[in-house]
This record gives structure tokens, C-alpha cells and sequence, in this order.
């Protein structure tokens, strides 16, 4: 470069004619004050090329809806040329994205649990000019606000008491669940979300305005029927079992002919349509005696027999002996 | 048939005839007449009505005589006649029979019965009447007045239930 620069000199000056001779120590300090520019021009140049490709990477933090944190990083390409991503220490920023000649690119990420230390995003990336960089970013953990760890919860279905009756309307017990209620004089409630807690929207309470009666007329009180005492029914299968019995002695005669019906509770016993005295003997009085039993009521059930003819026969008895016997003496 | 079958078979024909034989034997056998009061213990003999009159046997001790178609003595209703002899010398089975009172016991037939009242009936009486076979259940008792055969001693006595 030196040369070239000289020759035009000398060219110049023997083209006039007019030029003024140097002498020589004057030529050496002048090559030795451009080799001393040409290097640190050279120095300079290779060292200001190697820091300008670079990615500036920057992050910020603010509190997501529904909870967590949402954390946005910001990237900025250094040179106009493109670049790609060949490493990355977060899945926000996957390897293998490009930025574009000094493009600024924004990728943003969820937090779902609050970090214990400063969250850092880096990036190593190669350029056209395989030149390689790498460069980090962080967001520190100061930055992670405590308030941002919000749960979203479905509002509550507070129920309406509407009796009959005009103007008695209102609401019913608030469910339990991560919130407070308040009742308002209006007849609103005001649910408040608990700290933690919000509703969808974000909103950390609701009013519930105070419900509008129906004004549903009350039905007339029914008319109240006396009850109806009824004997109390007696199931079949409650019903106790008894078995009747009756008998007979059919003596010589007529006098001496009795029939007796067994006593048991729960049975009567008829002849003739008549009840008949239980358990003692009684007078035929006729050649055939029919003896019919009947439950007493209907909580006993015969069993057996419940009909006798009996049949009483009329032979006459033999004569009796009138003589006093012979039991003085043989 | 199994040879433990057919022996079952025996054992129950056997206890079968046992058990009716053994009731045969009861009726067969004579009732009993007992009376603690006058150590009364006579078997009781069935006999027929002859000229009018109990055809009576001739043991003193030890038996009592009634119709043999008279009314049975437990039945709820009608009168049996008992007739024993009694005798002078003191051997005979109706000899205290005079001395029975009201509630004393006289046991027959498997039944109880308490004395009523006793009567001295003179022989001639008639006596057709104490056979009946209706009215109150009871016994009557009949023989001779030991000191004086031509009275009766009559004792009644009421059926008061089973023995």
C-alpha cells in the first residue's frame, strides 16, 4: 500500500516537473509510521469484527392470567446477515431458528412454578459468515412476584330461595369453596376470591345482583279430613292358625247322648245358628247334631276340620236290674 | 331288602304289637277299685243282671261286681253301680264301707271320685234307678249292711276328674 502510494507521488512529481526531493530519513519514518497504522489498522479491524456478531438477549417477566408467570425474551441479531440458532438451554427458543439480518425476535414462555434461582436463556449461533457466537440473558428471580401464583376457579352457583309469596325472594347458602361471600343490604353477595384464587377474567370478585321474586301466589291450605278410624287390617299371613274339634258319646237311648266342641281361642262353634258353650258336655237332644266352627275375627284362620254331623243312635238300653243284689251272704 | 331294614322292620312290628297287645291287656284286664279310707282293693268283675236282679259272684275279699251293660264310670254322664259282699264275721269287702264320709276318695276306671253322702237303703228297695245312663257322672257303691243284711249301704260319690 505504502508503494503504490510513493510511486503515485513520484509519478506526480515527475509529471510536473516541479517536485522537491526528500531526503531519506525522512522515508524511513514515514514507512515505519504506516507499518505501525497498517497493523493497528489490521488489529483493529479483526478484533472489531469478532465482537460485532452477537445476539443480544434480553428477558422480562409479568404475571400470566390464570396463574403462573409469563416470561417474554427478547433477541437481537448484532450483524445484516442471517444467523441460526445452534444451541439452546431453553425449548422457547429452539435450535435451528433463524434471525434475519438484524431482526429482533421475541419468544415467550410459561412458568408454572416460581424459580429459585435467576432464569437465564442461552443462545449459541452461527452466522453465513460461520462466524459463531454465544450470548445469555436472564431474568432474575427477584422478578418472579409471589402474587403472580393465581389458580382459576369457576364461580359459584349460588341457589334462590323463592318461597311462595310476594317479595321473599333470596339467595340460598353460598357453596363452599375458595372464596368469601358477603350479603349486601340490596339483597346482592358479593363472592371474594380467596389470595391465590381468581375467577375467570381475572376478576377476584363477583355480585351477585339480588334475585327477582316470582311472586308465586301460596296454594290454599287443603282442606284436613278427619282421619277415618279403621279396624286395623289383618294380613293373612299375620292371622294365627287354630283347629277346631268336637266330639261325641252315643249312649244307649237318648238321654245319655252328649257331644262337647273343644275351648279354643279363636274358634267359635254353632249348631243350629246358636254358639255353643266350649269345653263342657253337652245334650244331643236329637238323632243328628251338626257342629259348625268360625274364626272368632279375622286374625285367626281355621285349620282342619270345621263341620261335624253327628249321627246318634236311639236303641234302647237294656233293663236295668231292680233288685237290690245279694251281697249279705253266699 | 337289606339285612338292617328287615331287622328294622321286626323291631317296629315287635314294638308295635308290644304296644297294642299292652292296651289289649289294659282293657282286658280288670279295673281296680281302691278306697284308702276302708284299704278297699278289689278287682272289678263285670257280670249280667239275672231275675232282675246284679248276678253278683261269690267272692267276699278282693272283687266288687258291676253290670255288665251298665254305664261306663268315666263317662261325663251316668251312674255305675259297684256291689260287694260284706259279711258278718268281718270279711268282707263292703264290711267298712259304712264308714266312708263326704271327700273321701274312691279311684276306678282311671278316675277320682269323692264321696257324697252314703245312704242305708232297705233291700227291698228298688234299684233300677242308679243305672242311668244320664245325669251327673258318679259311682254308686252297694252291699249289704254288714250287721243287718236286709239294709243296703248306698254310698254316692262324684267324678271329680282323673287319676
Amino acid at each position: 500500500m505504502s508503494s503504490s502510494r510513493e510511486r503515485r507521488h513520484r509519478t506526480a512529481g515527475g509529471a510536473s516537473g516541479l517536485g522537491v526531493r526528500r531526503r531519506p530519513i525522512h522515508r524511513g519514518v514515514s514507512r515505519v509510521v504506516t507499518l505501525v497504522l497498517a497493523v493497528g489498522f489490521a488489529v483493529v479491524g479483526v478484533a472489531g469484527a469478532a465482537s460485532a456478531h452477537h445476539n443480544t438477549i434480553t428477558g422480562s417477566v409479568v404475571c400470566r392470567t390464570g396463574g403462573g408467570w409469563a416470561v417474554t425474551w427478547t433477541v437481537v441479531n448484532s450483524e445484516a446477515r442471517t444467523e441460526w440458532i445452534t444451541a439452546s438451554n431453553r425449548a422457547v427458543v429452539p435450535v435451528g431458528t433463524a434471525l434475519t439480518s438484524r431482526q429482533t425476535r421475541t419468544f415467550s414462555e410459561t412458568i408454572t412454578a416460581k424459580p429459585t434461582s435467576d432464569v437465564v436463556l442461552t443462545l449459541k449461533a452461527k452466522w453465513d459468515n460461520n462466524t459463531t457466537a454465544t450470548n445469555s440473558g436472564k431474568v432474575p428471580v427477584r422478578e418472579f412476584s409471589d402474587g403472580c401464583n393465581v389458580t382459576t376457579v369457576e364461580p359459584p352457583t349460588i341457589p334462590v330461595v323463592d318461597d311462595c309469596g310476594p317479595g321473599n325472594a333470596h339467595h340460598g347458602q353460598v357453596p363452599s369453596g375458595p372464596w368469601t361471600s358477603t350479603s349486601n343490604p340490596d339483597g346482592s353477595v358479593t363472592v371474594a376470591a380467596t389470595p391465590g384464587h381468581q375467577f375467570p377474567g381475572g376478576q377476584t370478585s363477583l355480585t351477585y345482583p339480588a334475585p327477582v321474586d316470582s311472586e308465586q301466589p301460596c296454594p290454599t291450605p287443603p282442606v284436613v279430613a278427619p282421619p277415618v278410624v279403621a279396624p286395623p287390617e289383618v294380613l293373612p299371613a299375620e292371622a294365627r292358625v287354630v283347629s277346631a274339634r268336637a266330639r261325641k258319646i252315643d249312649k244307649c237311648g237318648t238321654r245319655g247322648d252328649v257331644y262337647k266342641v273343644v275351648k279354643r281361642s279363636g274358634v267359635v262353634y254353632t249348631s243350629k245358628g246358636k254358639v255353643l258353650r266350649q269345653g263342657v258336655w253337652l245334650k244331643a237332644g236329637a238323632k243328628r247334631v251338626t257342629v259348625r266352627a268360625h274364626a272368632a275375627d279375622a286374625s285367626y284362620r281355621l285349620q282342619g276340620k270345621q263341620s261335624w254331623k253327628m249321627s246318634f243312635r236311639t236303641r234302647p238300653c237294656a233293663s236295668a236290674p231292680e233288685v237290690a243284689p245279694s251281697t249279705g251272704s253266699r | 331288602m337289606t339285612r338292617s331294614r328287615a331287622a328294622g322292620i321286626v323291631v317296629a312290628t315287635v314294638l308295635v304289637t308290644t304296644v297294642v297287645l299292652g292296651q289289649g291287656a289294659a282293657h282286658a284286664a280288670p279295673d281296680r277299685l281302691t278306697i284308702a279310707r276302708t284299704s278297699t282293693d278289689a278287682a272289678v268283675i263285670r257280670v249280667p243282671a239275672r231275675n232282675d236282679t246284679l248276678a253278683v259272684g261269690n267272692r267276699l275279699r278282693g272283687a266288687v261286681y258291676t253290670w255288665s251293660k251298665g254305664d261306663p264310670p268315666c263317662d261325663p254322664t251316668g251312674s255305675t253301680v259297684y256291689a260287694g259282699h260284706a259279711w258278718r264275721a268281718g270279711n268282707g269287702v263292703a264290711d267298712r264301707w259304712g264308714s266312708l264320709r263326704r271327700g273321701d276318695v274312691i279311684k276306678v276306671a282311671g278316675c277320682r271320685f269323692e264321696v257324697t253322702r252314703r245312704e242305708y237303703w232297705p233291700a227291698s228297695r228298688r234299684m233300677g234307678s242308679l243305672y242311668s245312663v244320664a245325669g251327673p257322672a258318679r259311682i254308686v257303691l252297694v252291699g249289704c249292711k254288714a250287721d243287718d243284711y236286709s239294709r243296703r249301704t248306698v254310698v254316692f260319690a262324684r267324678k271329680v276328674g282323673r287319676s
